[in-house]
């Protein structure tokens, strides 16, 4: 998307259009989205934040073997996956920009291009998967694959149904449904796809990383 | 940059070229060794990183609302558990 510099940078005024524009930009905004979806992203960072702290205990428990274990997985893959799942947060983001500038069809082509940013880590992680069961690493090979299944694999879930929401997202916004003012339903399927990003920030240096 | 000031949209380019920047840096300091300071730098990008999510992506930064503490706090207490978790001495 080509971005014309009065897009990238706020056009210079005089003093006062500059105070205005310094405070419509610092003053309190209204909490994006609907309500109901933060309590949802609240719920869903719940339960990750037992699941992650259950890993970390494990490890505790048994460093050598989570030590081995880690060392079979391709680091260059998780940060791949790190960055296609960053990489659809922010065409998400400017997808919502966009809307709310009544510019529909580009924000229609930009969730576009977030389900294919997105759709690259379903491929990336779907093959390492197979590539990990097919050496025999499955669920039940050790305690630290048992939570790396766990664990990535609700992840896997939540990239999932984001995909979903992304692509009904994308049919609202090409078919004009986020008329001025109604982008909150836009704004919470935009809010959970960076929960699912922000779960990742924290699972990628646990599970791949970190030794 | 004189008198031009940076709109959304380039906010949020620097804030994903600041993510991609963090996410490398991590997988670096990964491959660099396993020693308490090498972790503690890549559990302070992924601070890092959950902070650029969570203020700038999810348009946190400008509210007042509970909600910006509340999920902000949720990267650092898992920071936490996870530096206390692995670090710590038995």
């Amino acid at each position: 998307m080509a971005l014309s510099k009065p897009e990238f940078f706020l056009p210079a005024g005089n003093a006062l259009n500059e105070s205005t524009a310094l405070s419509a930009a610092t003053k309190p905004r209204a909490l994006p989205g609907d309500l109901a979806m933060w309590f949802f992203i609240l719920a869903e960072l719940t339960v990750f934040g037992i699941l992650i702290p259950a890993f970390v205990v494990t490890e505790r428990l048994h460093p050598a073997l989570f030590h081995a274990s880690r060392a079979l997985l391709d680091t260059s893959t998780g940060l791949i996956l790190t960055l296609s799942l960053l990489t659809a947060g922010l065409l998400a983001a400017l997808a919502v920009e966009q809307v709310r500038h009544s510019r529909h069809r580009t924000g229609a082509w930009l969730l576009a291009g977030a389900q294919l940013s997105a759709s690259l880590y379903v491929i990336i992680k779907f093959n390492e998967y197979r590539h990990l069961a097919s050496l025999g690493l499955d669920i039940e090979y050790d305690a630290f694959f048992r939570l790396y299944w766990l664990l990535t694999g609700f992840h896997f879930l939540h990239v999932l149904l984001g995909l979903v929401i992304l692509a009904f997202m994308t049919f609202r916004c090409w078919r004009q449904a986020y008329g001025p003012g109604q982008s909150s339903s836009l704004e919470s399927g935009v809010l959970y796809w960076h929960m699912v990003d922000l779960v990742w920030v924290m699972l990628f240096p646990l599970v791949y990383v970190i030794n | 940059m004189g008198n031009l000031r940076m709109s959304p949209i380039a906010i949020l380019i620097v804030c994903w070229l600041g993510l991609v920047l963090l996410s490398v840096t991590t997988v670096l300091l990964g491959s660099s060794g396993s020693n308490g300071l090498l972790v503690t730098g890549i559990l302070l990008a992924a601070l890092g990183k959950g902070w650029i999510i969570i203020d700038h992506f999810m348009e946190l930064r400008h509210t007042r609302s509970f909600w910006r503490p509340l999920l902000l706090a949720w990267p650092v207490i898992m920071a936490v558990i996870v530096g206390v978790g692995l670090l710590m001495r038995p």
